[in-house]
């Protein structure tokens, strides 16, 4: 799918003074909201879309800074500040309960949603969270060599991802267990997505982010632990995911209702296995 | 006033499973209008005992202490973020059932302020602000014995150190390294956690460090904070203060909007050495009839 194409399934809002551009499939009872891992974008999902609707409507909105969505190039927008925006979002459409999907730093925005449902801020109602690769990873580290080790990780990954649409291939490509799941088009449409609105500049902001999630994380592990809405994990076990041990580290900090591990797949499970990860979110 | 005096002044509210010590000078009933003071790191409530009696007659004032300092719980799970100190004000004033009231906002404080005044901007809390005064009452010396902390913190190799302490910040750590057969034992790992509590300092870098963290990650949600209100907003400030002077600075720089107005301190008062003429000055500003009338009230006294 090239960009254009996947430009016209999105809708755009404004928030906070941001453009939001999201999907919305406007049918149906059931509300998914999607938040994708950071340096991605809403187009992680476009192979589980079609399927996916049929039984959910789903919201996956492109996180502030990423996408279609406005990318602030001489400011940091923070956590607290996507999860404010998702919250309206939701609210403009009148959604009052939600099931929450979340993926990397997604689920640390997801955390503060919870967080803000918490204090008392807003009424909407989380009735189930599906957390994938690399959530938590940092937040539920057992040290400080393995927290730092893995922001550097992706520090250093990204900065060097971004420096060619080649390495940005070569980078992608890593993050999968066989290589050629992710097609050349599609590759090309994330880089073009990332580049969009000078969207380089935003990741200047790249060193916030590991220090908001540690200044933050105990809050964020609060608010989790305090939900009642039964979470999943959805795990791709390849060692190209880059972290495989946080299933278990979640495992032993929450309630988790099930776990799905998937074999022989990288960080993208929707990318990689997008048939096995239908049948998860249907429950099959 | 001996702090067991003080303590016998106010009350204590239970939030987030901890008791906040809470002076409020008045109830519900009360006719008078309300101020609510949110003060700095590393006061309490205490420093307000000059001022709280004449305050008083003219407005219902309610201080607390944040969690960890004066007279409030240390909580398990200790907030070290301005953003949760925020949330308590905000829960605190709910319990107490305000509804309408100004702010006087010092040092850290105003931060916190600030973090109100953007939820209020962003519809989520329903109190009807009537002023925010932002100010700074200490005099940087005050708290000398502070200052090795200060140099520590100015330290760019502190950030290792933070790090060190931070994993330690709640037991959830040894409770993770399921791995590690040394922390097995329950009874142990609470009897370490006990032992770093009572090392304060250790805690007291961290809040401070946390603090700064936060300025600069949130410096833009706190600027627009400013910009978008139309709550009237009052800024002090005096030429000895080198903090005041910078945020201020940052405050002029960016675009001028009417409901700000900066006000210099111009004779320097602090609130532990002038109370009186610090009062003066921000009643000046909060409201003038209080303010005529205390000033004939001291002159003829």
């Amino acid at each position: 799918m090239n960009i254009s194409d996947w430009q016209a399934k999105h809708q755009t809002i404004k928030l906070f003074n941001q453009r939001v551009s999201f999907i919305d499939s406007v049918v149906g009872d059931k509300v998914v909201l999607v938040i994708h891992g950071f340096g991605m974008s809403s187009f992680d999902y476009h192979k589980v879309i079609d399927e996916l609707k049929l039984s959910y409507r789903l919201m996956i909105p492109d996180l502030i800074g990423f996408g279609f969505s406005s990318k602030p190039t001489n400011f940091y927008f923070s956590f607290i500040e996507q999860a404010q925006m998702l919250l309206r979002l939701l609210e403009e459409h009148n959604i009052k309960e939600v099931a929450i999907m979340a993926q990397g730093f997604g689920a640390s925005i997801l955390c503060e949603i919870l967080s803000i449902i918490n204090a008392g801020f807003s009424d909407l109602k989380v009735s189930k969270i599906w957390l994938l690769n690399l959530s938590l990873s940092v937040e539920l580290s057992p040290n400080m060599e393995a927290q730092g080790q893995i922001l550097k990780y992706i520090n250093a990954g990204f900065m060097k991802m971004v420096s060619s649409f080649e390495m940005f291939k070569k980078c992608i490509r890593l993050n999968f267990c066989d290589a050629n799941a992710i097609s050349e088009e599609a590759l090309k449409t994330s880089w073009e997505l990332l580049l969009l609105n000078d969207g380089l500049k935003t990741l200047n902001f790249i060193n916030y982010w590991g220090v908001e999630i540690l200044q933050s994380s105990n809050r964020w592990l609060d608010a989790i632990k305090n939900t009642n809405a039964p979470i999943e994990i959805i795990w791709g076990m390849d060692k190209s995911s880059g972290d495989i041990d946080t299933p278990e580290r979640i495992n032993h900090f929450l309630t988790v209702e099930k776990t799905h591990l998937i074999a022989d797949c990288g960080y993208f499970p929707m990318f990689e296995k997008p048939s096995i990860f239908i049948d998860i979110l249907k429950g099959v | 006033m001996t702090a067991q005096e003080w303590k016998s002044y106010g009350k204590f509210v239970r939030i987030n499973n901890n008791d906040l010590f809470v002076i409020d000078t008045a109830d519900e009933t009360s006719s008078k209008e309300t101020i609510v003071i949110i003060n700095g790191y590393p006061s309490t409530s205490y420093d307000y005992h000059k001022i709280l009696p004449t305050l008083s007659e003219y407005y219902r004032v309610i201080v607390h202490d944040h969690f960890g300092f004066g007279f409030s719980d240390l909580p398990d799970t200790y907030c070290f973020s301005l953003m949760d100190q925020a949330n308590v004000c905000i829960e605190l004033w709910r319990k107490l059932n305000l509804k309408s009231f100004s702010i006087l906002a010092d040092g850290y404080g105003s931060k916190i302020a600030k973090e109100i005044l953007y939820k209020k901007n962003a519809n989520l809390i329903s109190f009807n602000i009537k002023k925010l005064l932002i100010c700074n009452s200490v005099k940087n010396d005050f708290y000398s014995d502070l200052n090795t902390i200060t140099a520590l913190i100015r330290n760019k190799k502190l950030a290792k150190y933070k790090n060190i302490l931070m994993n330690y910040k709640n037991n959830l750590f040894y409770e993770l390294s399921v791995e590690n057969k040394k922390y097995e034992d329950k009874a142990k790992i609470d009897r370490i956690w006990q032992k770093f509590n009572e090392l304060e300092h250790q805690k007291e870098a961290l809040v401070l460090c946390c603090y700064n963290e936060e300025t600069y990650l949130y410096w833009h949600r706190w600027m627009s904070a400013l910009k978008e209100t139309n709550i009237p907003v009052k800024i002090f400030w005096r030429k000895d203060d080198f903090a005041n002077i910078k945020d201020l600075l940052l405050n002029l720089a960016s675009d001028h909007h009417n409901n700000i107005e900066i006000i210099e301190n111009k004779h320097c008062f602090v609130l532990d050495r002038e109370p009186i003429n610090w009062l003066l000055m921000i009643l000046r500003e909060l409201d003038q009839t209080a303010y005529h009338s205390y000033k004939y009230e001291f002159a003829t006294a």
